[in-house]
């Protein structure tokens, strides 16, 4: 049994089943993507900061590494400036020395400042001797190459001062121990004198004379090199000048003092290469490749960590979005179901109603008993449908009824009256004359019976379909003849005139029997029904395509509100000829009936007073 | 006793008629509505035998006209229609009894009897006065223990008398109520049946017990008179 509220319950929340899901689906779908190209932008976003930050990394690294070179060169500096002035002065004693000057006679009295003559560049000593012997009355210092550095100029000062000016050493505390970032530096001096740093060890920065020539002063030459198999180092060439405050031949006063670290690069000052060379210092400091390697993994561990963050916080979001989705849904759903279910209960409460309202039709009362001006549009037609059948059925149940009555009347009627003058007659001893008029009337009274009983049989023969029709070729016209015979004696005897007319033979495919059941009934009811001195007319005409039999009468004629009912059972037009005849209100149904059954039609025309026309048309086969 | 028997088969009239009249009925026909409402009307009926199924007017609208107009004889259907609606519906409209077709006359005279008793307010089927004895149920009389045989005629006229015991009836209720509407009104009918009647039930005993109150009518001696 399905119920109705059940499977629109069900379908309902299918529907919106699937609703919910496709609008999760979307909603979650859609975040999904938004996510998914969040994400990339963050990507994105990560790796431009990512080569950003190595960029930075690696400049702020290269940055320090020139400063660490710039660092260098300031401290050599400082270290050679202290130094400057005593290898001045050592030059002047050596010259002093040289020659006995009364300089160094002065100077003899200070043992403390005797110390070894450093190493000369120089050539030959017999030029030097032969210079200082003529310059001698001059003083010795003339010939200082310091002093013609700051006062001399051309090819022989430089010359002069290049080959005879003692070298300039870097002390052992005039370089730090310690870079921001250079893990190895080494110094290289014009005097071909190499100063490096102890994480050098044997290691050694490649060198040559011509990097002073071909090097710019105070610019940071930048590469990277392989200090041993398996150590890159990133390396910082810095060619810088040996002093700031020493000037030599060709100089135009002093240097101007190095750059400050990170400040703007000085245009590189080129000189000609065949310029004497000054003192000058190379330096050379790297730091370690692997720490630009570590810089770039731990970089690329931070982005993919940010990526990860990324990451991980979607699927926050997309989780935290299922679980809402999943309870909205669920939500929805259950609100859905309790509002359907009471939605669809409301909807079916008519349908209830009425089922309650058909339920309580009975065969006493058939009305439905069904508030209309609440119903529904749907139910409006199944409504009116089921008025008008119960209306049919409480008229053929009213008609049933009645016809139980009509045939309890008429049976009983007769049959009271056998048996009470059966019982009247037997009260005491009659005349055999008396016996004889009472068996009259009740052998009167038997045929009645039996005659209404064959009548009620025959109706109830059309009724059950068993009534055959038994087709043969007839000649309605000898019929007609034949029943006209047979009725003419009762019309004779009320005083009647009956005709005939018909067109010759008149032959067609019918049932004879019933057709002459058909005439005779006709016949009879026009003579019952007569005006006395009236007549009757019986024709048989062919009449477009169907045979026409036409009784018509001069009698009381039918009045128009019984003349769609004559041809019911137990109806009589006028009640009060009844208890002269036999019939019952029978014989016109039986003759519809016969009709009907024949495939014909039968109607009537009347006018009260006048007399009535019955018309039978049969299919002229 | 008259009846007024509306019933529209003629058989049925005829059985019924000779049946009632033979018990000293006296019977009044009428075979459709209107007639039976002009009798039922016009003349004064101790009972009337109603069918439902008349022509031009049926049997509940009759009665229930009747009714209405304050008519006070006892009506009998007698009707084909047996159904329980049908019954109650009947009695509802002011019948007093209700018989379905067919029926068995001695059924229908015996409710006859009864509804003739109830209408004189005796419940005893015996009356008594004096020494007399009526049975109306089985009409027969006696006086001081012997058997008196009456004719349906005379019997009737006893009767008459024996419901109206101690008053005085004139000819005229006499002959309304004894008499149908075919016999001939002659003055000295009631006479002559009265002489009839005390030949058999007065002569050799004592008291008379049918009295004549001259230009009155007679009655029969009550117990007290």
């Amino acid at each position: 049994v399905r119920s109705i509220r059940l499977s629109l319950v069900l379908y309902f929340l299918g529907l919106v089943g699937l609703a919910l899901a496709a609008v999760s689906f979307l909603v979650y779908r859609t975040t999904q993507q938004r996510l998914a190209e969040h994400r990339n932008d963050a990507e994105k976003l990560i790796r431009a900061q990512h080569y950003d930050r190595i960029a930075t990394e690696v400049a702020r690294l290269n940055q320090q590494l020139n400063n660490d070179a710039d660092t260098l060169a300031r401290e050599a500096q400082g270290g050679i400036e202290a130094r400057t002035a005593s290898q001045m002065t050592l030059t002047g004693f050596w010259f002093a020395e040289r020659h006995n000057t009364p300089e160094w006679q002065w100077m003899d009295e200070r043992p403390d400042r005797r110390r070894p003559y450093p190493p000369l560049r120089g050539r030959s000593l017999a030029g030097l001797d032969a210079l200082l012997t003529v310059c001698n009355p001059l003083g010795s210092h003339v010939i200082n190459p310091f002093w013609t550095a700051e006062v001399g100029s051309g090819a022989f000062a430089g010359a002069w001062h290049d080959d005879y000016r003692p070298e300039i050493m870097l002390g052992s505390g005039d370089l730090p121990l310690r870079l921001a970032q250079a893990d190895y530096y080494q110094v290289d001096s014009t005097w071909n004198r190499t100063y490096r740093s102890e994480s050098m060890g044997d290691d050694a920065f490649p060198t040559d004379a011509q990097s002073f020539r071909t090097l710019p002063v105070y610019k940071h030459e930048s590469d990277d090199i392989e200090l041993r198999p398996g150590l890159t180092v990133r390396r910082v060439r810095l060619n810088a000048p040996f002093g700031r405050a020493v000037s030599w031949p060709g100089g135009r006063g002093r240097f101007a003092p190095p750059p400050a670290p990170g400040g703007p690069a000085r245009p590189p000052s080129a000189r000609p290469s065949d310029a004497p060379l000054q003192p000058a210092m190379l330096i050379q400091c790297g730091y370690d490749m692997r720490k630009v390697t570590q810089l770039l993994a731990d970089l690329e561990e931070r982005r993919k960590a940010e990526i990860a963050g990324v990451e991980e916080r979607n699927d926050t979001t997309l989780a935290e979005l299922r679980r809402h989705l999943l309870v909205t849904s669920l939500a929805t759903f259950g609100a859905v179901v309790l509002g359907v279910y009471f939605l669809v209960r409301l909807g079916l409460l008519p349908l209830q109603r009425l089922g309650d309202a058909v339920s309580r039709v009975s065969e006493r009362d058939f009305r439905l008993q069904f508030n209309d001006s609440r119903l529904p549009s749907e139910l409006a037609p199944i409504v009116d449908r089921l008025k008008q059948t119960l209306e049919q059925l409480r008229l053929a149940f009213e008609r049933e009824k009645q016809a139980a009555a009509d045939i309890s009347h008429e049976l009983r009627t007769p049959v009271a009256a056998l048996l009470t003058t059966i019982e009247v007659t037997l009260k005491k001893a009659r005349r055999p004359e008396e016996y004889r008029e009472v068996l009259t009337e009740c052998r009167e009274s038997g045929q009645q019976i039996s005659q209404l009983v064959e009548r009620l049989l025959t109706l109830a023969r059309i009724d059950a379909g068993v009534d055959r029709v038994r087709v043969e070729k007839v000649d309605v016209a000898a019929l007609a003849e034949q029943c006209t015979a047979l009725v003419r004696p009762l019309a004779e005897a009320r005083g009647l005139r009956l005709r005939l007319h018909s067109e010759g033979e008149a032959v067609l495919s019918a049932d004879p029997g019933k057709l002459r059941e058909v005439l005779t009934n006709l016949l009879h009811n026009a003579i019952e029904y007569n005006r006395p001195e009236g007549s009757i007319d019986l024709t048989v005409a062919r009449h477009n395509g169907t045979l026409r039999v036409e009784v018509s009468d001069t009698g009381v004629g039918i009045a128009p509100e019984a003349r769609a009912r004559i041809f019911e059972r137990f109806y009589r037009a006028d009640p009060s000829r009844h208890s002269d005849a036999p019939h019952a209100g029978l014989g016109l149904a039986i003759v519809k009936g016969y009709v009907d059954l024949m495939g014909g039609s039968i109607d009537v025309e009347s006018a009260v007073g006048q007399g009535s026309t019955f018309r039978v048309q049969l299919p002229a086969a | 006793v008259r009846v007024l028997l509306v019933e529209d088969h003629k058989p049925l009239i005829r059985a019924i008629r000779q049946g009632l009249e033979e018990e000293g009925f006296a019977v009044d026909v009428a075979a459709d509505g209107d007639e039976a409402d002009f009798k039922g009307r016009t003349a004064e009926y101790d009972a009337i035998i109603l069918d439902i199924m008349l022509p031009k007017k049926d049997g509940l609208t009759l009665l229930r006209e009747w009714r209405q107009s304050g008519l006070k004889a006892h009506i009998i259907m007698v009707t084909a229609r047996d159904t329980l609606e049908d019954k109650v519906r009947g009695l509802d409209t002011g019948a007093d009894d209700y018989l379905t077709k067919p029926f068995k006359l001695e059924e229908l005279l015996a409710r006859l009897r009864a509804l003739i008793r109830r209408s004189h307010e005796v419940k005893d089927p015996v009356i008594r006065a004096h020494d007399l004895e009526i049975d109306t149920a089985t009409r027969t009389v006696k006086r001081a223990g012997q058997s008196i045989h009456l004719t349906p005629r005379e019997y009737a006229l006893l009767q008459f008398l024996a419901f109206h015991r101690g008053r005085v009836v004139s000819r005229t209720m006499i002959w309304e109520h004894l008499y149908d509407e075919h016999d001939e009104n002659t003055s000295n009918v009631v006479d002559v049946y009265i002489r009839y009647l005390r030949n058999k039930i007065d002569k050799g005993f004592e008291p008379q017990l049918i009295l004549t109150r001259w230009g009155e009518g007679y009655l029969l001696r009550g117990d007290d008179s």
